[in-house]
C-alpha cells in the first residue's frame, strides 16, 4: 500500500501527489475551491485511471495539519486490493433510503469490505442514507463517511465524484479485497446538562417547542451574547435527545442544521420526535481532545502492520468549541495510530460511524476514525 | 474605554517587553502574537459561555423546584381541605363504627375462643373436635398426650389414621352401625410410634346455625380395663398354677370338639390322677407339691399333639382329649400318658415317683356330653389304678361300678367319722406248737347303705378320697386297743404280737413314728409287740426313705413284716439292705404247694422259705388251708403259718378269738 498526501494551494497548478498509478484520491476543500472551474478536469488529467473522491468542508487535514485554505490531497495505492466508485443525485431528502439503497446494490460484492460514503451535507437524511444502504449490504461491510460541509455558513454543499461536481449529490467508494483490514471508532465527549424537558411541537428534524417554550428562545437564553452568532453557535450546544422509558445513557445526539427565525424552529442533524425526551449538552476543551483520542484508541491499531489510511470524519461543531487548538483533537487520534498511518480527513455536518448498536449511525459532534490496511 | 479584548492585548504587550522582545507589524512574531492572542480570547469566550450556561441552568433549576414546592403545597393544602370535608368526617364516622362492630365482636368470639381452649386444655379427657368431614380441626394436649405427638400434628386427622390398617374394613362396618347423635365406639387404636391403645371413644355431633358443624370425640384409654378383662377371661379359664385349661374351659372345647366330629372319629376324654401326689404334697410341703404339679403339667403338654387338649381339673387331676379314629389309638393315647409320669420327678432335690393311673372314655356322637364323659375316664381310671398297666378304657359295665364308688365313698366318708370300720382278727400260729404267737388285725367295714365292703375296695376309696392316714390311724389305734385289752385282762400272753397292716401312705408321713409310739404309750403296749406288715411294692416305691423310718421304728422296738412276698418283680438285693423281722410268703405259693416232691412250685415256696432264713427273717406263710400244705411247710421248716386251716379271722367279741389266744392254747386244727 502505497499514500502519498498533500495540500494543493496553487489552484491554477497542476494537483500532483504520488504518481498516476494512485487508485483512489480522496479530495476536501472548500466549496469554492471545488466548484471553481476546470478544477476538477485538472484532477482528471492528473489521475486518469484512478477514482476520485471528494466533497466540501469545514475544515480539512493531512496529519494534524489543519486548513480551511488548501486542498488536501491523499492518493492511494493498493497492492491486492480495488476500489470501485458510484454516485446518485438526491432530489431530495425524502430520497435518502432509496439513494442509499441503490448505492448498495451496485456496490455490493462478496469481497466488499467497507464502502467510504460522502454525502450532500444540507438536503440529505443521513440517518435514512444510512439505514438504505446497510439493507442492501452484508452486515461485515463496514460503512464510513460523511456529510460534506459549507464552513459554518450552512449554505450549500458540494459533492466531488469522478468528474461530477455538485450540491444534491452522494458519492460512494466501495474497498474490495480480502486483503483488507479495517477498524474502526467513534467517540464524542459531550455531556448531558440542566433540566431534562420535554419536545412539545416538532415535525420531523424540525423542533419547534420544548416544555411548550420556543426551542429557539431556550437557545437564546443559554448563548447569550452569543445568540447573535445563531445558528452556528447553536453548535456549543447539541441536543441530547431519548424516547420516553430509554436510559439516558443511550440518549442520541443532535446538532443544529438550521435555523429559521420567523418560525422561531430549529433544524437537527436527525429526527426530534414529540413526546421524546431532550437535554443540552455541553462539551469542555478537555472532554473532546480526551474523546477524539478514545475513538482512535478504540481503532486497537497497535496490531497494525506497515502503512495504512486513517479516514477520520469530525463535527464542525467540536471545531467551534476547540477553535485554535482543533488541531490538538487530531494530535490526540494520530498518537493512537501505528508509525506508519496517514490520517486525513474533513470536519462535516455530519458522520457516519459505527454506533453502539454495532452498525453504522448518523452521528453529531463526534469523532469517526477509520483505518484502512492491507495484510 | 478598555474592553476585554483590549486588556487582554496589553497584558501580551507587557509580556513582551518584560521578555525584552520588539515586536514589528507585519512581522512573523506580530503574527504568532495574533495567533496566542486568538487561542486567549477563545479560552475566555469558552469559560463566559459555560459560567453563563452554569447560571442561566441553576435559575433554571430554582424555579423548577419552586414551581414542584409551590406544586407540593398545593397538593397539600387540596388533600387537607378534602381530608376536613363534610363528606370525609361522615366516612370516617362510619369506619369508626365499624371498627368498633367488629372489634367487640372479635373479642367477643376471643373470650369464646379461650374459653373453650382453657376448657379443652385443662380437661382431663382428650378431647377432639372435627369437621364436618371427621377431619380434626382441634385437638388438646391431653389428646396429643395420649398418641405420643403435638397437638398440631392431629390436624386433618381422621379415624382412618388413628386405626389399626388391617382393621379399617371391619371398623367401617362398626361406624356404619352408629347411629343418633351421640355414640360410643370401642377400637383398638395406633399411635405415632406404632404402638396400640384400647380407646372408648365417645362421639357427639354439634352444627351450627349457619350451617357448618362437626364432632366432637373425647377418646379415653381403656388399655387397662382390656388387660385386665383378658386377664379375668384368662384366670377364668386357665388354671392359675399350670397355665393349662380350667376344668371349665377344658369341657367347653371339648363339647365343641364333639361337635365337629367326623362320622369316623371318636374323642377319646383322658383323665390323669396321680397316684402318690397327696403323699408326696403331705411329705414335702404344698410348695414342693405344686411344683410337681407344674412339672406334670410341662411333661403332658409335651405328649399333646396338635388339636389336642390339656387340663387341670383340679387337685391332682389332669385331663387330655385326643380325636382319634379307634379304640386301640385311645388305649395308645392313655398309654403314653401313664407312660409319661411313670418317670422320676425331683420335688425338693429328692427324686420321687408320682406315677399316675389314666382312665379313657371315648365319645362318638356329636352331642357327648363332656362331663359324663369325664365321670366315665374317672370311672376307668379308678380301675387303672387297680391294674399294672396304669391305664383302662372305660366299659360300660364301669357304670354301676361309678355308681358303687360314689356311693361307696360317701358311706366311707361318714364311716371313718363315725368309726365305722373295725377290725377282725386272724391269728398266726407256731408251725410246730400251733400256739398262736402273733394276731393280724384285719380291717372290717359293713356299710349300712352297702352292707359288707371288701377291705380291698374300701382301703382303696379311702386313699382316693384322703381318708387313708385317718383310718389307718383308727386301725393302728384300734389293734393297740384291742392288745392292750387283751394283755390286762389276761387273753394275751406277753408272747403274742400285734400285726398290723400299713400303707406306704403312712409309712412315709412325717409324723408315723411319733403316732406309733403314741399309740403304743396310749394303750401300754411295749413296741416289740406290734408288727407292722409292709407290702414288698409298698417298701420298694421309696426305699431309702424306707429304711430310715424302718431304722427309728426298730428303735422303738416295734418289728416289721413284708407281706406277700414275691408277687411282685422285685429286686432282692434290697432284702440285703433292709432290716425286717418277717416275710409273708404269698397265699399264692401255699396254694400252689403239691405233693408230689420235685414239683417247681415246691421248690420255690421252699426257696423262699430258705431266703427268708438267710436273711435272718422269719418266715410266714399265708393262705394255709389244708393239712398236707402244712405238712409241706413244715419240712420247710417256715416258723409260722396262717390261714383257715387254723383260724378265720373273728371279731374281738368272738368267743372263739380268746379261745386261740388264752393261754397259747393250741389250736384245733380246722380240716
Amino acid at each position: 500500500m502505497r499514500i502519498n498526501t498533500g495540500i494543493w494551494n496553487d489552484l491554477e497548478a497542476n494537483p500532483m501527489v504520488g504518481d498516476a498509478s494512485a487508485d483512489l484520491v480522496l479530495v476536501f476543500g472548500t466549496r469554492e475551491q471545488l466548484s471553481s472551474r476546470g478544477f476538477a478536469d485538472r484532477l482528471q488529467a492528473a489521475y486518469p485511471q484512478s477514482v476520485i473522491c471528494g466533497c466540501s468542508t469545514a475544515g480539512q487535514f493531512i496529519g494534524a495539519d489543519l486548513t480551511d485554505d488548501g486542498v488536501a490531497l491523499t492518493a492511494i495505492g493498493f497492492d491486492r486490493s480495488r476500489v470501485s466508485m458510484t454516485a446518485r443525485r438526491m432530489a431530495s431528502a425524502h430520497h435518502s433510503d432509496e439513494v442509499g439503497r441503490k448505492i448498495g446494490a451496485t456496490l455490493r460484492s462478496p469481497d466488499l469490505r467497507a464502502v467510504l460514503v460522502l454525502s450532500d451535507g444540507t438536503a440529505c437524511n443521513g440517518s435514512a442514507l444510512v439505514e438504505g444502504l446497510s439493507e442492501e449490504l452484508d452486515p461485515g461491510v463496514t460503512i464510513f463517511g460523511g456529510l460534506a460541509a459549507d464552513g459554518a455558513d450552512f449554505g450549500e454543499t458540494v459533492v466531488l465524484s469522478g468528474g461530477l461536481v455538485g450540491p444534491g449529490v452522494v458519492a460512494a467508494v466501495g474497498f474490495y479485497g480480502d486483503a483488507l483490514s479495517i477498524r474502526t471508532g467513534s467517540q464524542g465527549g459531550w455531556e448531558q446538562f440542566g433540566p431534562e424537558r420535554t419536545i412539545t411541537a416538532s415535525e420531523g428534524t424540525v423542533l419547534h417547542q420544548l416544555d411548550d417554550e420556543p426551542a429557539l428562545d431556550l437557545y437564546s437564553r443559554y448563548l447569550g451574547d452569543r445568540a447573535g452568532e445563531l445558528p452556528g453557535s447553536a453548535l456549543l450546544f447539541p441536543l441530547s435527545v431519548r424516547a420516553p422509558g430509554v436510559d439516558a445513557s443511550r440518549a442520541v445526539v443532535r446538532t443544529i442544521l438550521g435555523v429559521d427565525q420567523e418560525a422561531s424552529s430549529m433544524t437537527f442533524a436527525g429526527n426530534v420526535p414529540s413526546g421524546w425526551k431532550a437535554q443540552l449538552m455541553r462539551a469542555s476543551f478537555d472532554a473532546l481532545i480526551d474523546g477524539a483520542e478514545d475513538a482512535g484508541l478504540s481503532l486497537d491499531a497497535s496490531a497494525v502492520d506497515g502503512p495504512g489510511l486513517c479516514v477520520g470524519v469530525s463535527c464542525v461543531g467540536r471545531r467551534l468549541v476547540l477553535g485554535q487548538r482543533t488541531d490538538e483533537e487530531l494530535d490526540a487520534v494520530i498518537d493512537t495510530l501505528p508509525a506508519d498511518a496517514v490520517f486525513t480527513g474533513f470536519y462535516s455536518y455530519g458522520e457516519l460511524g459505527i454506533g453502539q448498536s454495532g452498525e453504522c449511525e448518523l452521528h453529531n459532534q463526534t469523532m469517526t476514525v477509520t483505518l484502512i490496511s492491507e495484510r | 474605554m478598555t474592553s476585554p479584548e483590549n486588556r487582554s492585548q496589553r497584558h501580551v504587550d507587557r509580556q513582551l517587553r518584560k521578555a525584552g522582545l520588539e515586536v514589528a507589524e507585519s512581522s512573523p512574531l506580530a503574527r504568532f502574537v495574533e495567533m496566542v492572542l486568538a487561542i486567549y480570547d477563545e479560552a475566555d469566550d469558552r469559560r463566559r459561555l459555560n459560567d453563563h450556561a452554569f447560571a442561566v441552568a441553576s435559575a433554571e433549576m430554582a424555579e423548577l423546584n419552586g414551581r414542584l414546592s409551590r406544586k407540593n403545597v398545593e397538593l397539600n393544602e387540596a388533600l387537607e381541605s378534602l381530608l376536613r370535608s363534610e363528606e370525609i368526617e361522615k366516612l370516617n364516622q362510619e369506619l369508626s363504627e365499624r371498627n368498633e362492630q367488629l372489634h367487640s365482636a372479635m373479642a367477643s368470639q376471643t373470650r369464646t375462643q379461650q374459653m373453650f381452649e382453657t376448657l379443652a386444655s385443662n380437661a382431663p379427657l382428650a378431647i377432639v373436635y372435627t369437621d364436618k368431614n371427621g377431619r380434626a380441626v382441634y385437638a388438646n394436649q391431653r389428646t396429643a398426650d395420649l398418641f405420643h405427638v403435638e397437638p398440631d400434628e392431629l390436624l386433618g386427622f381422621g379415624w382412618l389414621n388413628v386405626v389399626p390398617r388391617e382393621q379399617h374394613a371391619e371398623f367401617a362396618k362398626l361406624l356404619d352401625r352408629s347411629t343418633g347423635s351421640t355414640w360410643v365406639i370401642e377400637h383398638e387404636l395406633l399411635r405415632a410410634d406404632g404402638s396400640r391403645i384400647w380407646a372408648s371413644t365417645t362421639v357427639a355431633e354439634v352444627s351450627h346455625a349457619d350451617g357448618s358443624g362437626g364432632w366432637i370425640a373425647n377418646v379415653e384409654d381403656i388399655s387397662e380395663r382390656k388387660r385386665n378383662e383378658a386377664t379375668l377371661e384368662r384366670l377364668a379359664t386357665t388354671d392359675p398354677l399350670t397355665g393349662l385349661f380350667n376344668r371349665l374351659s377344658f369341657t367347653e372345647t371339648v363339647r365343641s370338639r364333639c361337635g365337629e366330629l367326623a362320622p369316623d372319629e371318636a374323642i377319646a376324654v383322658a383323665l390323669i390322677d396321680m397316684d402318690r401326689f397327696k403323699l408326696i404334697n403331705d411329705s414335702f410341703g404344698h410348695a414342693a407339691g405344686d411344683q410337681l404339679l407344674i412339672e406334670v403339667a410341662e411333661v403332658l403338654q409335651a405328649q399333646m399333639g396338635p388339636g389336642d387338649i390339656v387340663s387341670r381339673l383340679g387337685g391332682d387331676e389332669f385331663a387330655c382329649a385326643r380325636v382319634v379314629q379307634d379304640e386301640a389309638a385311645a388305649r395308645e393315647f392313655a398309654r403314653s400318658l401313664a407312660e409319661c409320669l411313670h418317670q422320676p420327678f425331683v420335688v425338693e432335690r429328692q427324686v420321687v415317683h408320682t406315677g399316675a393311673s389314666v382312665g379313657i372314655a371315648l365319645g362318638t356322637s356329636g352331642d357327648a356330653d363332656p362331663q359324663e364323659l369325664l365321670r366315665d375316664a374317672d370311672t376307668a381310671m379308678y380301675r387303672a389304678k387297680a391294674s399294672s398297666e396304669h391305664h383302662r378304657v372305660f366299659d360300660q359295665s364301669f357304670r354301676d361300678e361309678v355308681t358303687r364308688r360314689f356311693s361307696l365313698e360317701r358311706e366311707l366318708h361318714t364311716a371313718v367319722t363315725t368309726r365305722e370300720v373295725t377290725l377282725a382278727y386272724q391269728p398266726i400260729v407256731d408251725a410246730v406248737s400251733h400256739r398262736s404267737v402273733v394276731v393280724e388285725a384285719l380291717a372290717r367295714w359293713t356299710s349300712p347303705a352297702l352292707g359288707v365292703v371288701s377291705p380291698i375296695e374300701f382301703i382303696e376309696a379311702a386313699e382316693h378320697i384322703g381318708l387313708s392316714r385317718e383310718l389307718g390311724r383308727q386301725i393302728l389305734d384300734m389293734a393297740c386297743a384291742q392288745l392292750g385289752e387283751w394283755r390286762r385282762s389276761g387273753v394275751a400272753t406277753d408272747e403274742l404280737s400285734m400285726s398290723v397292716n400299713i400303707t406306704y401312705a403312712q409309712l412315709a408321713d412325717q409324723g408315723f413314728v411319733d403316732l406309733v409310739a403314741h399309740t403304743l404309750a396310749a394303750h401300754d403296749v411295749p413296741g416289740s409287740r406290734l408288727i407292722l406288715e409292709l407290702t414288698e411294692q409298698a417298701l420298694l416305691d421309696d426305699f431309702d426313705r424306707a429304711v430310715a423310718v424302718l431304722d427309728r421304728l426298730r428303735k422303738l422296738g416295734v418289728r416289721v413284716a413284708i407281706d406277700d412276698f414275691g408277687t411282685g418283680y422285685s429286686a432282692l438285693s434290697y432284702l440285703a439292705r433292709l432290716d425286717v423281722d418277717y416275710l409273708k410268703i404269698d397265699k399264692s405259693f401255699v396254694h400252689r404247694l403239691s405233693e408230689a416232691s420235685d414239683g417247681g412250685e415246691n421248690r420255690l415256696t421252699e426257696a423262699i422259705v430258705g431266703l427268708a432264713r438267710l436273711f435272718d427273717l422269719t418266715p410266714i406263710a399265708e393262705g394255709v388251708e389244708t393239712s398236707m400244705q402244712e405238712q409241706i411247710l413244715r419240712t420247710f421248716e417256715c416258723d409260722l403259718l396262717q390261714g383257715y386251716l387254723f383260724a378265720r379271722p373273728m371279731f374281738a367279741d368272738d368267743p372263739a378269738l380268746e379261745d386261740c389266744l388264752v393261754g397259747g392254747r393250741e389250736l384245733r386244727l380246722v380240716s
